[in-house]
């Protein structure tokens, strides 16, 4: 833990457990700790809700399929009815996403968007994805003709122009991931300093802690979603470039 | 329903265009760091760097041309 972070239970069960070897596992792993600990919460929520699957829901059941019909409907409006294969991976992405960012606003608890090797693995896991579908319905040859911007002619022959064009894809393709990943880590990491250095200011600064409250509430709801978004429109735009070749 | 698809296709837009900011942002980033680790750990030239960055910079324009080209053939009625 630094200075600039509230506890977690996490830090006071390292600190509780002196310099020992656990301790040290503890602090290494914490934020795996806190999104093993969403997982884990996610997986009880939805074996309540998913328990008795009835025609005529109960509450939680309604709720459930609200929230999966909404988000059906989001990603299908953007990707078309193409999307409907995508939904089951983009809305988890969605919910994990959500819950994570908002766990930091819970009292010795810790986002774990707010490390950045949690937000590039959910990254690299979008990145991979779309790179197989790309490659499922391309096919190994198509794919490496997109990459290599589609020589026809002389240009083919010329093999600079295509090498050239495969090593600009190859750093698209990478920085993709990249950007995704630093632009939610950035957000959620840079409210929670916030929250810590105005938690610091005691009860007279608690005004001003409970409006940077709300918004990072509110900056935790739009994060996820921004980072579906864009996950969705990754998607659209090599699903575009499939349907153009 | 209509109004719907018109949010769906104005958040689509959106996303795609703020992609591009993002882009012309990471992808010099990342020829510096592909830069610096050739120069680092395989003893490249130094001039190598300003390659990398070049290229980063390259395939973002790349990236940013196909997105303009994908986001104007997106209808908002």
């Amino acid at each position: 833990m630094n200075n600039h972070e509230f506890p977690t239970i996490v830090t006071i069960l390292a600190e509780i457990s002196g310099g020992s070897g656990f301790s040290k596992f503890l602090l290494k792993w914490e934020s795996l700790i806190f999104s093993c600990l969403i997982i884990f919460l996610l997986c009880f929520i939805s074996f309540i809700a998913w328990r008795k699957n009835e025609i005529i829901p109960g509450k939680f059941q309604n709720a459930a399929e609200a929230i999966g019909s909404g988000i059906h409907d989001f990603i299908c409006g953007i990707l078309g009815e193409n999307g409907r294969r995508f939904t089951p991976f983009l809305g988890t992405i969605f919910i994990y996403v959500l819950c994570m960012n908002l766990l930091g606003l819970f009292p010795f608890m810790k986002s774990p968007t707010s490390n950045w090797s949690v937000t590039l693995a959910i990254a690299l896991c979008v990145f991979v994805y779309v790179q197989y579908a790309a490659f499922k319905e391309l096919g190994f040859r198509g794919y490496f003709d997109h990459l290599a911007g589609k020589p026809r002619g002389i240009v083919l022959f010329s093999a600079v122009i295509p090498l050239i064009m495969l090593i600009l894809h190859l750093i698209t393709e990478l920085i993709k991931p990249l950007s995704l990943s630093l632009r939610l880590r950035s957000n959620i990491w840079g409210d929670d300093l916030l929250l810590a250095v105005l938690g610091g200011f005691g009860i007279s600064g608690f005004p001003l802690f409970f409006f940077n409250f709300i918004l990072a509430a509110v900056a935790a709801v739009v994060q996820a979603f921004v980072f579906t978004l864009l996950s969705t429109v990754y998607f659209a735009l090599i699903l575009e470039s499939e349907s153009s070749h | 329903m209509p109004r719907k698809a018109r949010i769906y296709g104005l958040m689509k837009l959106w996303g795609m265009l703020s992609f591009i900011p993002l882009l012309l942002v990471s992808a010099p980033l990342l020829g510096y760091a592909a830069g610096k680790l050739l120069i680092d750990k395989f003893r490249f030239p130094p001039f190598v760097q300003f390659v990398s960055i070049g290229l980063g910079f390259m395939a973002a324009i790349l990236e940013t041309v196909s997105i303009i080209k994908a986001a104007s053939k997106i209808k908002i009625e």
